[in-house]
C-alpha cells in the first residue's frame, strides 16, 4: 500500500449531507437534492451531479487523487 | 467582532428541552440570545433536533463562562453538558450572533456516522472535535457562507 494513501472518511452531518475528511482535514462534501447527489470539493467548487451517493463520493475521492473506493472510507 | 489574535473561548454543549419547543418559543429564544450575544461579543450556532439542543458559543472567555452559568440556570432546558471546550484566536461563526438550524432527521444512515450523535460521544474526543468541524461546514454551506480555509 502506498504510504501516502489515506481514504476519505465520510460522516453524515444531516440527512443527505455528507462531509469528507482525510486525516481530519476537510476535502469536500456531497449534498443530496431531488435531481441527484451533488459533489463539491473543499472550496465548494462543483464536481458534478450523480445518480448514486457512492458515485458522488467516488468522484470526490478521484478528484483529490485518492486511489480508494468509497466503501473503504466509511466510518463506523 | 474581536480583533485577530485575541484569545477566545469556544464551547460546544448539549441540553434537552424540558418540553418540545414551538416555532414561536424557538424564535423567542433566538431573539433573546442574539441580543445578549451582541452585547457580550459572543457568536455561535444553535441546532435543534428531537427536543435536543446543541449550541456552539465563542467569544471572550469571561463572557462565555458567564453565559454558560446563565444557561445552566435557564429552566427551559436541562441536562446541560459541556461537550468540548478550547481556547482559540479565530471564530468559526463570526457572521452570526446566533446562527440557527432545525436539523432534519436522518432518514437513512447509509452506514455512516452521524455528526450530531458523535458530538455526544464522551469516549472519543476526536469524534467530538470532528463533528464540530463537520457541522460547521454543513451550516456554512446551508447559509451560503464561505467555507473555512
Amino acid at each position: 500500500m502506498d504510504p501516502e494513501w489515506s481514504p476519505v472518511v465520510w460522516a453524515c452531518a444531516e440527512d443527505g449531507f455528507y462531509v469528507g475528511n482525510v486525516d481530519g482535514e476537510f476535502v469536500g462534501y456531497v449534498d443530496t437534492h431531488p435531481d441527484g447527489h451533488h459533489a463539491f470539493d473543499e472550496l465548494a467548487h462543483p464536481l458534478g451531479v450523480f445518480d448514486s451517493l457512492a458515485a458522488a463520493m467516488a468522484r470526490l475521492s478521484n478528484h483529490r487523487g485518492s486511489r480508494t473506493d468509497t466503501a473503504s472510507g466509511v466510518r463506523g | 467582532m474581536t480583533a485577530a489574535g485575541v484569545e477566545l473561548t469556544f464551547v460546544a454543549y448539549s441540553s434537552r428541552a424540558v418540553h418540545p419547543f414551538s416555532e414561536s418559543e424557538l424564535e423567542q429564544l433566538l431573539v433573546e440570545s442574539r441580543a445578549r450575544n451582541t452585547a457580550s461579543n459572543i457568536s455561535g450556532l444553535l441546532l435543534y433536533r428531537q427536543e435536543k439542543f446543541i449550541q456552539f458559543l465563542e467569544g471572550p472567555t469571561e463572557h462565555v463562562l458567564e453565559l454558560m452559568e446563565s444557561i445552566g440556570r435557564d429552566d427551559r432546558h436541562e441536562d446541560v453538558t459541556i461537550l468540548w471546550r478550547e481556547q482559540t484566536t479565530a471564530r468559526r461563526f463570526a457572521e452570526w450572533t446566533m446562527g440557527y438550524r432545525t436539523m432534519r432527521e436522518p432518514a437513512e444512515s447509509h452506514g455512516f456516522r452521524s455528526s450530531f450523535d458523535d458530538l455526544e460521544d464522551p469516549a472519543d474526543i476526536d469524534n467530538v472535535v470532528q463533528a464540530v468541524r463537520d457541522l460547521t461546514i454543513w451550516f456554512r454551506v446551508r447559509s451560503d457562507a464561505p467555507l473555512p480555509r
